[in-house]
């Protein structure tokens, strides 16, 4: 009796992979855009991110370091997810290439799957280990150095932000490219222009940002570089009408740019 | 049989007892005077021990004795009585201990000008005389700090804060008074809070890593030195509120001293330059024996401390954190039980070492760390948090909601029907803005102790983040956290293993503490 419950058992898994690899085949290479849960599963080494839509568990990225591109989403909320359904499968999720997330404002105590590890879900390439690292940035060799360009001229600086989000820990590093350029061309005038984004869902639904968000960045962005000591004239502007997405690469809409002129 | 036993265990204490005399007197360690009242006059010493419950603290004055007499970090120069040396006390890890609180008040009867009703009472307009009325200092080193609400940039301008504030309990009765409440005549809240070290300042107020004109965690403006105008640390007080030691030392002497009249330039620079050579640690332990022994680890004792690097990142096997070099890690067996039990020690800190930088956790909805691009949970250690080198501070504007003192972790007394304890610190709801997104991890509505940072930046995500502290002479400085809500190691231990759901066992938490206790 046991052996005829795992044979039908062993039926059971070969099907719902041939399903799930059958599914993930006819996605394979498609972008999607969806707002979800984001799921960590732990491993042996460090944890994974992970994110159910649509009936398919999507593998978003492991844990590392700041330095990282892909940067984990908080539990706690749901997250934007957009990326292009790959052939891999790490952690038991279809791979998301060219991913982006950003964690919407909003709290959702129904996040909070944390699922244990499973000796059949390895994380063998991790460059930050779960505790202190070898004593670098996880990320910094794969860095390629600065194209150092005369500072002349005008330049534009785009920043992008979170959804819905002003400053945060992701500006620091523009904002201090933008100080340093404008120090080096003795900038006398600075125009801002900061945007807000439409994201086309897969589902067939728009989702806009707060409109309010577009005058935020732009008055947090003047008012930071002002109290910084940029002393230069400012031009402070903002989009009353969202940055349209299509789908693609709509994250791009949740930004600002800065022209920094001499 | 009995008797000579007996009097054989006397032989022994007794051959004990003198040979610590000996050894003491003999290596100059007889015991200093240990509270130094304002204006002693005394000298101290370039290198100095104290002894505490768990072995001795050691300070080390790099530019060798200084003469305390007329010097301003030892003069009463305010009109309380007060010196900067009343709450940052040698004996006391240059913090100040419950103990030493307790024992001053019995000796004067309360009348030391450490219980200065200004801040030594849970609020000014309480009686004097009554130990109730100081009962935040006596039960848990709280001094009070009043501060203007709303808050105010480095400019003195107004901030208009993210979030209404609301004051849900007083038990102190300063936060609702007419005069020293919020909505009374200095529109101030009162928190409550240690006395932070004021030694191995030159650790603290680095900026050799992670100092721009950004917030690395934040992207809002750091602050600035007013004598050069870069940007600085913020590593300094448990808010950031004070950007250099000047300034902070001038701010105390206005109102930890009442002092009339700001300090002069040359005694600031007298104040900062003692205090930036000023070392401190843990440089003998009753169990652990010398933590200042030719060949011995590294990140021990006040002399290394001295001699070591600042603005490292030690999250990481190149520095480490507190380097040990595994000289204590499977020591030799001894047949001697002084130095077997010796052995068993060092081994149980250097275990504590491995709990401490290597046992992973997961870390859960702690603003400024999960919210900086690391994820909400990591799977990381407690160096994670406390990654600089040789203090285990954060590397730079190391401020954190570890949950001390935000609900639902903050210390609460039980409230039920049975539960005679009353709650002692302050309550405040905060309200974030609808229009502005919430605190990724507390909401619009949280509820809290102290709100940290908050009350200096005006912004919600900062609500209950306390700059992390170093943890240097832990052994002499009970109790622990901002709010002394942790009377001992282990109740510090438990905090994180509640609050992290971590789960030591209880070898694990034994080392750790063991661990804590030798730095």
């Amino acid at each position: 009796m046991r052996k005829i419950w795992q044979s039908v058992g062993r039926l059971f898994l070969f099907a719902t992979s041939m399903l799930c690899t059958l599914t993930y085949a006819q996605e394979q290479g498609q972008r999607v855009q969806f707002v979800a849960c984001p799921i960590v599963r732990d491993t042996a080494t460090v944890p994974c991110w992970l994110t159910r839509y649509d009936d398919t568990l999507y593998y978003m990225g492991i844990q590392s370091d700041v330095s990282a591109d892909f940067q984990p989403p908080l539990q706690g909320h749901q997250v934007l997810v957009e990326g292009v359904v790959g052939s891999e499968m790490i952690c038991g999720g279809v791979v998301l290439e060219d991913i982006k997330v950003s964690t919407m404002p909003e709290l959702d105590g129904s996040c909070n799957t944390m699922l244990p590890a499973e000796e059949r879900y390895v994380i063998e390439v991790y460059p930050r280990p779960p505790g202190p690292s070898g004593g670098r940035l996880a990320f910094q060799a794969n860095i390629d150095p600065p194209v150092l360009e005369p500072s002349v001229g005008q330049k534009t600086f785009t920043l992008y932000f979170d959804f819905d989000k002003g400053v945060t820990f992701r500006q620091p590093r523009d904002l201090t490219a933008i100080m340093s350029y404008a120090g080096e061309i003795n900038a006398t005038r600075v125009e801002i222009q900061a945007y807000y984004a439409r994201h086309q869902l897969s589902v067939g639904q728009a989702l806009d940002e707060n409109p309010a968000v577009a005058r935020r960045r732009a008055e947090q962005l003047a008012e930071l570089l002002q109290g910084a000591g940029l002393e230069a004239e400012f031009s402070v502007n903002w989009s009353t009408t969202p940055r349209t997405g299509n789908g693609v690469e709509d994250w791009r809409g949740r930004s600002a740019e800065v022209t920094v002129i001499p | 049989m009995k008797i000579f036993k007996a009097v054989s265990q006397r032989y022994v204490a007794a051959w004990l007892a003198g040979l610590v005399t000996v050894f003491m007197a003999t290596q100059g360690l007889a015991q200093p005077d240990e509270w130094w009242s304002p204006g002693d006059g005394r000298v101290l010493p370039a290198y100095v021990e104290y002894s505490n419950t768990f072995g001795r603290y050691g300070l080390v004055n790099t530019q060798g004795p200084v003469e305390t007499s007329g010097h301003p970090f030892f003069e009463p120069l305010g009109s309380n009585g007060r010196a900067c040396v009343t709450c940052h006390q040698p004996a006391d890890g240059m913090s100040l201990s419950v103990k030493s609180i307790r024992q001053r008040w019995e000796e004067t009867g309360g009348t030391d000008p450490l219980f200065a009703a200004f801040d030594g009472m849970n609020c000014p307009h309480l009686s004097a005389e009554d130990p109730a009325s100081h009962s935040l200092l006596l039960d848990r080193g709280l001094i009070r700090v009043p501060l203007a609400w709303p808050p105010r940039n480095q400019a003195g301008e107004n901030i208009e804060p993210e979030f209404t504030l609301e004051v849900v309990r007083d038990p102190t009765g300063c936060n609702t008074h007419p005069v020293y409440g919020m909505e009374g005549e200095r529109r101030e809240i009162s928190v409550y809070r240690r006395p932070r070290p004021a030694a191995n300042l030159r650790y603290v107020t680095s900026s050799l890593f992670g100092v721009s004109r950004f917030v690395g965690k934040t992207g809002m403006l750091a602050s600035t030195d007013p004598d050069t105008g870069l940007p600085v640390n913020m590593n300094m007080m448990a808010d950031a509120r004070e950007p250099t030691l000047k300034t902070q030392a001038q701010s105390a002497a206005m109102g930890h001293l009442e002092k009339q009249t700001p300090l002069s330039a040359a005694q600031l620079e007298q104040i900062t330059t003692f205090e930036l050579q000023l070392y401190g640690a843990q440089s003998w332990s009753v169990s652990a024996g010398s933590l200042m022994e030719e060949g011995g680890p590294s990140g021990f004792g006040p002399r290394n401390m001295a001699t070591g690097r600042d603005g490292v990142l030690g999250n990481n096997i190149t520095n480490f954190v507190f380097p040990m070099e595994e000289r204590w890690h499977d020591l030799p067996d001894s047949e001697h039980a002084i130095d077997a039990n010796r052995i068993a020690f060092r081994e149980s800190v250097a275990r504590g070492h491995d709990v401490f930088f290597y046992r992973t956790f997961w870390i859960k909805d702690a603003m400024h760390i999960n919210s900086v691009g690391l994820g909400n949970p990591i799977k990381r250690t407690c160096s994670t948090c406390h990654g600089m080198h040789m203090t285990a501070m954060d590397t730079a504007n190391g401020w954190m909601d570890l949950g001390t003192t935000n609900l639902p972790w903050a210390l609460e007394p039980p409230v039920s029907p049975w539960a005679d304890k009353k709650p002692e610190m302050p309550l405040f709801k905060i309200t974030c803005r609808a229009d502005l997104p919430p605190h990724p991890f507390l909401g619009r509505e949280i509820y809290t102790q102290d709100p940290g940072r908050a009350l200096i930046s005006g912004k919600c995500d900062d609500v209950g983040a306390i700059v992390i502290q170093q943890f240097r002479g832990l052994s002499a400085r009970a109790p622990y956290f901002s709010n002394g809500s942790a009377a001992n190691l282990r109740e510090l231990v438990d905090f994180y293993d509640r609050r992290f759901n971590i789960r030591y066992t209880e070898q694990e938490k034994q080392d750790l503490i063991n661990f804590l206790r030798v730095l």
